[in-house]
């Protein structure tokens, strides 16, 4: 049974839901799957994967050998497979009180006021059927509260790990964190996958940081060469909140980011950066917006792309500058290196500007590997392949360099020393 | 405050100079549009059969077509049963020289600062002018003619050049292109027709001049231009339409072609009646322009200075097919009031060794919006190709707003792309530094201004530079305080 009918087999069967996943469900059937005529997936659509027969990750239960060496981080550490948290992986080294971290199925039974206050009221479901479908159905994943003012010395790391060892898989998840205001928290996320199955994992995330707030949050994807992603984030920032956050796309057959950020209050700041590398026929499709909805807001994007093989990617950057968001500074860049032939990149920064005083800028290069410098290389007897690397790793350090964590910062490095 | 506001007021009732109508007899075909419409317009015209059917294909084709919604902007949906499709001043006998024009018809142009018979004999531009759906007359025809360079309006073209015609027509702009292409395709009344010789340098600029007339009416003119082999030629198109409360209509189609070595320069100087300050009224400027560089080292240039229009809605495009053609996009688009524009441009490299170069200036003041939209696209086969694009844009007054949507598809890694753009406003600073010196706000303005577009004004022939800027004074003349 294709997935499509799996999902609508489900919606009955389960049992009578609440409002807001009745509402979601009807408008994923709705809308649908967005085709390729929809213009924000104009170059490639899940169309094919929901066709495929993918057994819900409900009914696997395997608990399979799982990639740990991102466990050296010194770290609050919540891990999922196939969206249940496995407890024996997890801890809490930081002892707050009034911190909560958990999954979000017990923080439904334990603090659901909280998380009713929060959940489904940031990631918009009106036009993203994706998100509607996530909605629908009960919420697996990681629930984050950081209370007011607490400052956490270690960073979150969550580990959602899909696995497709045996059959071809299908999964949701759910992340929910919560930074209240003058509070300080870092996260870490990897999506992984295991098995050489089709997979699909559908992923959304809320992220609200109040007044004050500062978050740096790094996400990693890594999959396996036929697990496909796709990750709608939504952060809300309150006045005078910093936040960073960083996507690395290393690997996986499809990997689609819709990373969605709201300026509400004034002089908030965020930094939206991220690397993707591409090869074979791999697809990253990185969607960004900005709603810059109060004054005195910055944003500072800026992504940066190596294509190889017969590889696609994608860039869509939009900055909404909204009617009274006067004095705002938006700075956008996109940056690919093509190194084949038959790789192809479609980008497009966007800007829809409805203020007058403000300064935005936006710009796109692509390009190929500075010649010059290659010539400079070899000339003093570096061999090709290792000029290359060093090159791309200069390239790609704007953006790891932003990475605080050295751990993560080694793993990405190694990763384009070992696959270019 | 104050001041800013007394300035405001004074732009917002700058009326349209160009707001009058001219009471002249007029033959038009009933309104609507229906298979017998089409061919009234091609009996009318007296063409051959093969047009005729080219124009019933395109007719049957857009009623299979739906009305494109992707645009920047809404506007009220376009009853097409109730525009006229035809309409032109009452003539008995077909006109040998100037002499012959209904004399009202000359003082409209006259009006217009488009002298057909004076001025442009001091300036040497030939000029083409167009009043509602036909061609009036062109000058120095004969001039050309020597040279072997063919300027007249469609019309005629079809039945003194059918060869030419037949073979370029739709060449570029197939009426399968998108619903106002069709429906071009379909009803095109009139245009002009410019085809090149091998090795000729057109000794003159050419130039059309549209006027919209006639109440109800759409303007639907076809332009076709040919450079052949290692041939130059500009050529500069300018429009004007009377004051009317009712959105009206212009669908044109503009195909140029040029082959090996050869250039075309096309400028574009559109000033439509923009509504009046609340949007009332306007012409909607929905135009398909295109280029094909078809041979090796051919280039086109667009240059477009859009003052006008309720809406405009146009990508002058390049199709770079021949290796080492060159393309280039120069637009400054004002926008005042309520007036809305979605306009830009695309380069589509196919050829190797390709360069493209984009520079669009938007400007946008009271409640309008300026959207740019481009796409650059390069073939996996279109080696070593190059392109630069800047785009910026300018906000005056807190309603307007300033849209950029540039699409980017490169397959081949030996591209080179940039991407560029700004959106600012005039800084209080720069303002400060000008006052200091003693230099006015209101011309502090100005120079800002026009060094803001300077980059675009400076690819316009010169006579149309200088019209261009006053333009550009007049749409903006202390709209920034």
């Amino acid at each position: 049974m294709s997935l499509l009918q799996q999902i609508k087999e489900k919606d009955l069967l389960k049992a009578p839901s609440n409002a807001l996943q009745k509402e979601a469900m009807s408008t994923f059937l709705a809308k649908g799957i967005p085709s390729r005529k929809h213009e924000e997936w104009k170059y490639f659509s899940f169309k094919n994967t929901f066709e495929q027969e993918l057994v819900w990750a409900d009914n696997l239960n395997s608990q399979p050998p799982i990639n740990t060496q991102l466990h050296a981080i010194q770290a609050n550490r919540l891990v999922f497979i196939n969206g249940k948290l496995a407890s024996q992986y997890s801890q809490l080294l930081d002892q707050i009180p009034g911190l909560i971290v958990s999954s979000i199925a017990e923080a439904s039974t334990n603090h659901s006021n909280l998380l009713n206050a929060y959940f489904g009221k940031l990631a918009a479901t009106t036009n993203e059927s994706l998100n509607a479908l996530n909605t629908a159905f009960d919420p697996q994943g990681s629930f984050v509260y950081v209370p007011q003012g607490a400052i956490c010395k270690h960073p979150f790391f969550i580990q959602h790990i899909t696995a497709a060892t045996e059959q071809a898989s299908f999964s949701q998840i759910r992340n929910l964190w919560v930074i209240e205001a003058n509070a300080q928290a870092h996260f870490i996320e990897s999506y992984e996958s295991i098995g050489e199955k089709l997979s699909l994992t559908n992923v959304v995330s809320e992220i609200a940081v109040a007044e004050n707030a500062v978050v740096n949050a790094y996400k990693l994807q890594q999959q396996q060469s036929a697990a496909q992603l796709n990750h709608y984030t939504q952060i809300n920032q309150a006045a005078h909140s910093n936040v960073k956050q960083i996507t690395i796309s290393i690997s996986g057959a499809i990997i689609r980011n819709n990373l969605h950020f709201k300026l509400n209050g004034t002089a908030a700041n965020c930094v939206l950066h991220g690397l993707y590398v591409t090869d074979k026929k791999r697809l990253v499709d990185n969607h960004t917006r900005v709603d810059h909805v109060s004054p005195h807001c910055t944003s500072d994007e800026k992504y940066k792309g190596i294509l190889l093989d017969e590889s696609t990617a994608v860039f869509n950057g939009k900055i909404q500058v909204h009617l009274d968001a006067q004095k705002t500074a938006a700075y956008q860049r996109n940056q690919n290196i093509l190194l084949s032939d038959h790789a192809t990149i479609y980008t497009k920064p966007q800007l829809e500007i409805f203020a007058d005083d403000v300064k935005c800028t936006h710009g796109a290069t692509i390009g190929r590997l500075d010649e010059k410098s290659l010539f400079y290389l070899r000339s003093r007897g570096i061999p090709e392949n290792v000029a290359k690397s060093m090159l791309l790793k200069a390239y790609a350090k704007d953006i790891t360099d932003l990475i605080e964590e050295p751990e993560l910062t080694q793993l990405i490095s190694q990763f384009i020393e070992d696959n270019i | 405050m104050t001041e800013e506001s007394n300035i405001i007021d004074q732009v917002v009732s700058q009326e349209y100079q160009y707001g009058f109508s001219t009471v002249i007899e007029m033959e038009t075909a009933p309104k609507g549009l229906n298979e017998d419409i089409v061919r009234f317009i091609s009996a009318k015209k007296n063409e051959p059969e093969w047009l005729l059917n080219y124009r019933l294909k395109a007719y049957k084709h857009w009623l299979t077509l739906d009305e494109p919604n992707w645009q920047n902007f809404n506007y009220p949906p376009i009853d097409f049963q109730n525009i006229i499709y035809y309409a032109a001043p009452k003539e008995k006998v077909k006109l040998n020289s100037l002499d012959e024009v209904d004399p009202e018809l000359l003082k409209t142009f006259e009006k217009l600062g488009i002298s057909l018979t004076e001025q442009k004999r001091l300036t040497g531009v030939a000029v083409d002018a167009v009043f509602d759906s036909v061609s009036i007359a062109t000058t120095f025809k004969d001039q050309l003619r020597e040279k072997g360079v063919i300027f007249c309006s469609m019309s005629e073209a079809v039945h003194e050049h059918p060869e030419l015609v037949q073979q370029y027509l739709g060449s570029v702009v197939p009426y399968t292109d998108n619903y106002f292409a069709a429906l071009n395709a379909a009803v095109f009344s009139d245009g002009s027709f410019v085809y090149i010789p091998k090795g000729v340098r057109c000794p003159m600029e050419l130039s059309t001049y549209f006027r919209i007339n006639a109440e109800n009416t759409g303007q639907f003119e076809r332009t076709l231009i040919i450079a052949d082999d290692q041939s130059y030629v500009s050529y500069l198109e300018g429009c004007t339409a009377p004051m009317r409360d009712e959105n009206q209509l212009h669908a044109a189609v503009v195909e140029l072609i040029a082959h090996t070595h050869a250039e075309i320069k096309y400028s574009t100087v559109q000033n439509w009646y923009p509504g009046d300050k609340d949007g009332k009224g306007g012409i909607y400027n929905f135009v398909t322009k295109r280029g094909n560089c078809e041979g090796d080292y051919a280039k086109i240039s667009w240059t477009q200075v859009e003052t006008g229009s309720a809406i405009t809605w146009k990508y002058p495009s390049c199709v770079l097919k021949g290796n080492h053609s060159n393309g280039e996009f120069f637009s400054v688009a004002v926008t005042n009031n309520a007036q809305l524009a979605d306009t830009g441009t695309k380069m589509i490299h196919i050829g190797s060794h390709t360069k493209s170069r984009i520079v669009s200036k938007g400007i946008s003041a009271g409640k309008s919006h300026n959207t740019y939209r481009g796409l650059v696209k390069v073939a996996s086969k279109a080696t070593d190709a190059r392109n630069y694009t800047q785009c910026d844009s300018m906000l005056i007054g807190d309603r307007s707003g300033a849209h950029t949507f540039p699409y980017i598809e490169v397959s081949n890694s030996s591209a080179v792309v940039e991407h560029e753009a700004s959106t600012s406003k005039i800084g209080e600073d720069q303002i400060f530094y000008c006052n200091q010196r003693g230099i006015g706000t209101e011309e502090a303005i100005g120079l800002i201004v026009n060094g803001f577009c300077k980059e675009v004004l400076n690819q316009l022939p010169m006579e149309f530079a200088v019209e261009a800027q006053k333009l550009l004074a007049v749409s903006l003349e202390g709209s920034v305080g």
